[in-house]
């Protein structure tokens, strides 16, 4: 083997240099030189002119996997990556026919993986020193791939820092930026174009920041290696001072181990930052609202429970200052020890059940003093701690004013209820939209007739005759309206031991209403005036017939005596006569009152009758003031009528209530000489006015004038005869005719009475 | 009275109350009418002979209903143009009597005056 090296390098005139070179050398240092190319750690081969390899030294075959030089001797494509020969004769055959050897980039292919061995290498020609023709080549080639291998490490470093996030920056020694990866320089504010060399580095600090670097960063890098911490730079184009977590190391040359500048990696704490911020913003905003909270929060953990933080409203609760904060639960309210409550939050913080509370009732001390308060409560285990310690939360309310809100109502209540159950009333309540009996007591039963299995059911329900009648109707009127309903003497009928029966009660149907001013239910309240009613029934009974017994011999009277006196007069017995009429006048007002006695007894019994027809209204005044002005000779009767239409009503009735209205008139004002009627029509009704200037009426007695059996009462000197019934009569007969009747007075002034009739067309009636 | 009747009218006066049956008739006597009166108020209906030219005849009387009188009456082709004025203390009842086909209708107590003229109107 030694001796074909030899023959290389003999027969091979290139290089000159080296085979004189060799030329010059002893004998043993040819063989050192020999030696160096054989088992050198290059790729030697040499290839016969037919291209087959003869040779590959021991570190090409083991470079490319093969065992020993006989598997060597392969034409040379074998030795390459497929495609690798073709493109090596074009590049190749050039340089070598021109200069006799090429120098480049070889791929070699390995024999037993099949891998791509890149090698960089020198072929050239070999000459037969004889001839001077070419006899092969040889070609010597460095292994490239571990080189390859820390370029491609250095690429991927270079890819890591370009695609950083962080800032990673080169500062040379002399002060200048040699590299600031792209993260930094959009941080920095440097476009990708510019030269950063040219940038001081002061320009990215401020003032303090760099003299910072300056006096203490760059010195402690350089004396300790490296220098790590909060950092700030700023962008040169908005200001912006952007914090940075900031590692510096020294880079040192690795040949002289000298300093040769300061590698920089730091990390944009901004997202960090608003991302700590905003947690701080929430737990401040959750400490507040705590604090704040209308509720009583305590956060209490441990087994000892201890007081960890409580609000200001919670502390309020348990009548303590802050400084219960900190101490065990046990300690803080000792006064609840005997209540359970340490013990219920201990369940809770073993076992982890949430615990609620309705109006609890707490006995507290202030200043020694033990309070009852009522409290709604949660008590729920919130989490547990890194050393395994549980944390409970306490939320509570206090609903002391609202469970004594209501126990007052619970008490009223009950005192309403054995008002209604005592009362000698028969009373009852009904509740809600179908009126159930809430309570009724003992003579409200009886009153029904019933049991008190009625209690708790419908009305309807308990007392079902009462279906047809309008009580159900009239109690949910009561009910929507909220408007209570009295009544005097109302029939009712009843099944009462076993049958139905009218009764007669005085009653009142209150609406209740609750705290929103909604009605809830209905008081009822009754008398029963049945008895009382048929009493009255009998009286009114017997004043219609002796009224009307008493109406047959005034007829007969009233006729002899008209007779008489038309016998007198002509007869010429002026002074008998005038005697007969004034009988008459005295007759007729017997007749009246007798007549006013059996209107009243017809209205007391519903039995008033009414002719209705159209009749002219002003006719009907003209006529009573007419007959009116026979009975007066001191009273002159002014009257002054509108146009107002016919009316539809009973004429006799209203001329009945048209004389009553002038009698009075006349009767009232004695020392007066002057009654005025007028009438009026407006859209709706007619009205009629009969004025006096006589004694008046006070104020407070224009209502009860229109009452039954009411009279005026006169000064000494006057007195004013008659029954008190007139005027009842009259406002009877108006407010069936579907008008109103009032007075307008004031005593000593005289009064002005009204009435209107509503207008009904006769086509539209 | 000032113009008293030149033929004589018969009246039939009909009252259950011998008081206004005696003052009545003395009040259309004293103007010239002849008058028949009746406490019976069924006797009506069987009357004989000519009737009267004007019948005045109370709605309430005891064992009769001058209205079922005079309803009788109207139905009857005979009696049905006899005028008939029903008298009442009740004012009231105006409309009842007319419904059983009264003529007129007097309220007692009456005028004179009044008496007169509705009579004076039938004859």
């Amino acid at each position: 083997m030694l001796e074909s090296f030899q023959f290389i390098l003999h027969l091979s005139p290139y290089p000159p240099a080296l085979k004189n070179l060799l030329n010059l050398l002893s004998g043993n240092q040819q063989q050192q030189l020999l030696a160096l190319l054989i088992s050198g750690p290059d790729f030697v081969s040499l290839s016969s002119n037919e291209g087959i390899i003869t040779y590959v030294n021991d570190a090409g075959r083991n470079m490319l996997g093969l065992a020993s030089l006989n598997e060597a001797r392969l034409p040379d494509h074998e030795y390459l990556m497929p495609g690798e020969a073709e493109r090596l004769k074009e590049v190749i055959s050039n340089d070598l026919c021109k200069k006799g050897n090429w120098t480049g980039r070889i791929n070699y292919r390995h024999f037993q993986t099949g891998e791509a061995v890149p090698m960089h290498g020198t072929t050239m020609l070999i000459y037969d020193e004889e001839t001077g023709a070419a006899q092969g080549w040889a070609t010597i080639a460095r292994d490239l791939r571990s080189e390859l291998a820390a370029q491609e490490q250095q690429r991927k470093l270079m890819t890591l820092a370009e695609n950083s996030v962080d800032l990673m920056s080169l500062l040379e020694l002399n002060g200048t930026n040699s590299y600031i990866n792209p993260a930094g320089r959009k941080m920095l504010g440097i476009s990708p174009e510019e030269d950063i060399t040219r940038i001081p580095i002061s320009s990215f600090h401020t003032s303090e920041q760099i003299n910072f670097v300056e006096k203490e960063l760059l010195p402690k890098v350089m004396s300790s290696g490296s220098w790590s911490g909060r950092f700030a730079i700023k962008n040169i184009k908005t200001g912006e001072i952007i914090p940075l977590e900031n590692n510096c190391i020294r880079i040192d040359d690795p040949n002289t181990g000298l300093p040769v500048g300061v590698g920089a990696i730091m990390r944009d704490l901004r997202p960090e930052l608003i991302a700590q911020d905003a947690i701080r913003q929430s737990e401040l905003q959750f400490r507040q609202m705590i604090m704040e909270a209308p509720v009583a929060i305590a956060l209490v953990e441990g087994p000892e429970l201890k007081i960890v933080a409580s609000n200001p409203l919670m502390l309020e609760f348990w009548r303590k200052d802050k400084t219960v904060i900190g101490l065990p639960f046990k300690e803080a309210l000792p006064e609840l020890e005997d209540q359970g409550f340490r013990q219920m939050i201990e369940l809770v913080s073993d076992t982890g059940e949430t615990y609620n509370a309705i109006e609890a009732p707490a006995r507290l001390q202030r200043n020694g003093v033990t309070e009852e308060s009522y409290y709604n409560f949660v008590v729920a285990r919130i989490g547990t701690l890194s050393s395994g310690e549980q944390r409970v939360l306490l939320i509570a309310t206090d609903v002391s004013e609202q469970v004594a809100a209501r126990k007052t109502i619970e008490q009223s209540e009950k005192r309403f209820r054995s008002l209604i159950l005592e009362a000698p009333m028969a009373t009852a309540l009904y509740v809600g939209e179908d009126l159930t009996i809430e309570v009724a007591n003992e003579a409200m039963i009886r009153l029904w007739g019933k049991d008190s299995s009625v209690i708790g059911k419908n009305l309807i329900d308990a007392v079902p005759e009462l279906k047809g009648q309008h009580f159900i109707d009239t109690l949910k009127k009561v009910l929507h309206t909220g408007e209570a309903y009295h009544t005097d003497q109302e029939q009712a009928d009843l099944i009462v031991d076993g049958r139905l029966q009218s009764f007669w009660f005085n009653y009142t149907y209150k609406p209740l209403h609750d705290a929103s001013g909604n009605v809830y239910g209905i008081l009822n309240m009754a008398t029963d005036v049945t008895k009382l009613t048929h009493l009255q029934q009998q009286k009114d009974e017997f004043i219609g017939i002796a009224s009307h017994e008493l109406k047959t011999p005034v007829t007969s009277i009233k006729a002899y005596a008209q007779v008489l006196e038309a016998i007198f007069r002509e007869k010429g017995y002026e002074k008998e006569s005038s005697m007969l009429t004034r009988m008459g006048v005295q007759i007729n007002r017997l007749t009246n009152l007798i007549s006013d006695l059996l209107d009243t007894t017809k209205i007391q019994a519903g039995k008033l009758m009414f002719n209705e027809r159209f009749f002219s209204f002003n006719q009907i005044v003209d006529e009573v003031v007419e007959d009116m002005r026979r009975t007066t000779s001191k009273h002159e009767i002014i009257v002054k009528l509108s146009e107002t239409d016919d009316v539809f009503a009973d004429p006799e009735r209203i001329a009945q209530v048209l004389a009553n209205l002038l009698s009075n008139a006349i009767k009232y004002s004695p020392n007066s000489d002057q009654i005025r009627v007028s009438t009026s029509a407006d859209d709706q009704y007619v009205k009629v006015c009969v004025q006096d200037f006589g004694v008046g009426i006070a104020a407070d007695k224009h209502e009860k004038v229109f009452e039954q059996f009411y009279r005026v009462s006169g000064d000494k000197q006057h007195t004013f005869p008659g029954l008190g019934l007139g005027l009842y009569i009259s406002s009877e007969i108006i407010k069936r005719e579907g008008g109103r009747i009032w007075v307008e007075s004031a005593e000593g002034k005289g009064s002005n009475f009204c009435f209107t009739l509503p207008r009904k067309t006769k086509t539209g009636f | 009275m000032q113009s008293r009747p030149t033929i004589t009218k018969t009246i039939l006066v009909v009252d259950d109350d011998e008081g206004i049956l005696d003052a009545t008739s003395a009040i259309l006597e004293y103007e010239g009418y002849l008058v028949h009166s009746t406490l019976d108020g069924a006797s009506v209906l069987q009357l004989e002979g000519p009737l009267p030219d004007l019948l005045l005849l109370d709605i309430w009387m005891s064992g009769t209903d001058g209205t079922d009188v005079c309803r009788q009456l109207k139905s009857n082709a005979d009696t049905r143009h006899l005028p008939v004025i029903m008298i009442s203390a009740s004012r009231d009842i105006e409309q009842y009597a007319r419904d059983a086909g009264a003529d007129d209708f007097l309220a007692k107590p009456y005028e004179m005056k009044e008496l007169l003229e509705k009579v004076k109107r039938w004859l």
